[in-house]
């Protein structure tokens, strides 16, 4: 009677692990997904890595000017979660992403998966960037591949259980990603759909100005309405981050001129200037062209108004 | 041992009083810090208003703005910024914005205060020339504001 009762459990466990192992399957496209004679636009592939903010975390830290564009990794990200070390990204091809193919890199972009198979920790924005076409992606990926090399090797990932353990993304990413990657048209066919594209994806306006559950994941009904800063160092009081609605919690009194003309110069409609990590943003958002600025203004300006949660 | 006793209270109640007006203490410096950046970004918005509007330009008024400025930005900061008036210390979270991080490397934190001023002085020579000056030269002076709360401010709450 005993062993029967155990060998229940131990077939149950062991569903239970296949379903686990089936439930987490990294998904990844195919090399036929990708257009294959599609010729890069490397001038789009610089409007995407600045509107992308890639150096924000990929340059060494502090890096100002020139040296961004160095992205030689090291920067640590504190979490509640753990610290997670920046990976280099340099065209180098033995520590960067140099020896990557453009479905190695969709992969990484769009679906959080590596070259390897493994998942990717959401502290890289896949969750935005999983809207960007695959030809936005080529242009990008060739954009990088232009960069200077770098051969410095970061430290690993410091994350304490169960966040350790990368198979178990696999779950977090059933709620959090779900895969649906624009076409070039949808991000070009007006003023609106260009600004929704660049906030949404490239941008990942989301990923600091959205609330998040105990997760991680952001909450839907209150996009943009603020958060506490996911990055946290202890002993620090942890800063918030503001509504961007057009609320009045947010920046219901900016007009779309002011919205445009503070991420361009960093200065706010009372003439106070960005600070903390919007200054890095900001700096990024100055290398656009004045029409995706407009672009962005006029989409913020559309969103919801939605409450600051308090 | 009776001096010991004495000395122990002495630097017990001169401690205990001190703590606790602190935080009391600093609310002059908080103020006087937040009224002295409040002059910068309203003499910032005077010239920031020509500049998005290049219509209302206007040379006189832009020429005193930018030397107010200057004036501002040349003044001494020190006595604003007290060892422990940092928005970590019990009492002052909710009362200031600055980080902990300006008095970790006070140097650093006055080497941001001479970058503004050394801006600011090429920014007369230009404000009140033309409006083209004035629209570079927001750049200018704007980056050297958010060079400094990028590192040492905390956001709003
Ligand atoms: C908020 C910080 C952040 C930003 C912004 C960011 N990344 Fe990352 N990126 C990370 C982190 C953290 C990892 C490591 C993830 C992991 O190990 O699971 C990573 C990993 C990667 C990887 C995988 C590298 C490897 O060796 O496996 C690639 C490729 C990448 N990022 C590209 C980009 C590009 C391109 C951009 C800009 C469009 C960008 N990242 C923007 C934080 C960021
Ligand atoms: C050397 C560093 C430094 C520089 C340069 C600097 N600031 Fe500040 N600023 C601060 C700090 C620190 C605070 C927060 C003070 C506090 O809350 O105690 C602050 C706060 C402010 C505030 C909010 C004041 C309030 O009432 O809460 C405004 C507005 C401001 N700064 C505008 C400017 C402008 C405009 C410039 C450029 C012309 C500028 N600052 C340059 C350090 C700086
Ligand atoms: C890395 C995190 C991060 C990202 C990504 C980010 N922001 Fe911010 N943002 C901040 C922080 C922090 C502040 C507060 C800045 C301060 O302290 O002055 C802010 C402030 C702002 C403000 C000013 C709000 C106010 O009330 O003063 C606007 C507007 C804004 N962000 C727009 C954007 C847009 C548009 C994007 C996407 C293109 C974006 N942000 C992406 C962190 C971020």
């Amino acid at each position: 009677m005993r062993t029967k009762i155990w060998r229940v459990l131990f077939l149950l466990l062991a569903i239970g692990l296949v379903f686990f192992y089936w439930l987490t399957l990294p998904q990844k496209i195919s090399a036929e997904d990708v257009p294959a004679d599609y010729q890069a636009d490397l001038k789009n592939g610089e409007r995407l890595f600045w509107a992308g903010g890639c150096a924000s975390c990929h340059a060494v830290p502090g890096a100002k000017g020139d040296a961004k564009l160095i992205l030689a990794g090291g920067a640590p990200l504190i979490t509640p979660f753990g610290t997670f070390v920046v990976p280099n990204i340099s065209p180098d091809t033995e520590v960067g992403i140099g020896g990557w193919s453009n479905v190695d890199f969709i992969n990484a972009m769009v679906r959080g998966v590596s070259p390897k198979g493994e998942h990717y920790y959401p502290a890289f924005p896949y969750t935005n960037y999983q809207r960007m076409p695959y030809e936005d992606l080529i242009d990008l990926k060739a954009y990088l591949d232009s960069l200077p090399k770098s051969s410095h090797q970061p430290v690993g990932h410091k994350l304490g259980f169960p966040f350790n353990i990368r198979q178990g993304l696999g779950l977090w990413k059933k709620l959090y990603l779900d895969g649906k990657t624009l076409s070039r048209a949808e991000t070009r066919a007006d003023k609106l759909s260009v600004g929704r594209y660049l906030v949404e994806g490239p941008g990942h306006c989301a990923a600091c100005h959205s609330p998040r559950n105990l997760i991680g994941g952001e909450i839907a009904d209150a996009r943009y309405s603020g958060a506490t800063e996911l990055e946290q160092q202890p002993g620090k009081k942890t800063g918030k981050v503001p509504n961007i609605t057009p609320h009045a919690d947010g920046i219901g009194s900016w007009s779309e001129k002011d919205i445009a003309y503070a991420l361009e110069t960093g200065l706010d409609p009372d003439f106070d200037s960005f600070g903390g990590s919007m200054v890095s943003v900001q700096e990024n958002m100055a290398k656009l062209t004045a029409a995706d600025r407009e672009a962005i203004a006029a989409y913020l300006k559309s969103l919801p108004a939605v409450p600051s949660s308090k | 041992m009776k001096h010991f006793i004495a000395a122990v209270l002495v630097g017990l109640f001169s401690l205990f009083p001190f703590n606790t007006a602190n935080a009391e203490d600093f609310k002059k410096q908080i103020e006087a810090r937040d009224a002295y950046m409040s002059m910068l970004s309203f003499n910032l918005g005077l010239l920031g208003g020509m500049a998005k509007n290049p219509d209302s330009y206007d040379a006189d008024v832009a020429g005193k703005a930018a030397a107010n400025l200057q004036a501002l930005a040349n003044m001494n900061i020190d006595a604003m910024y007290p060892k422990g008036s940092d928005n970590g210390q019990a009492g002052l979270a909710d009362k200031t914005r600055a980080k902990p991080d300006i008095w970790a490397d006070f140097a650093d934190f006055k080497k941001k205060q001479e970058n503004l001023q050394t801006a600011l002085a090429e920014f007369v020579k230009i404000a009140g020339t033309d409006v083209d000056g004035l629209r570079k030269g927001m750049g200018m002076v704007g980056k050297n504001c958010k060079g400094c709360h990028e590192t040492y401010r905390a956001p709003k709450d």
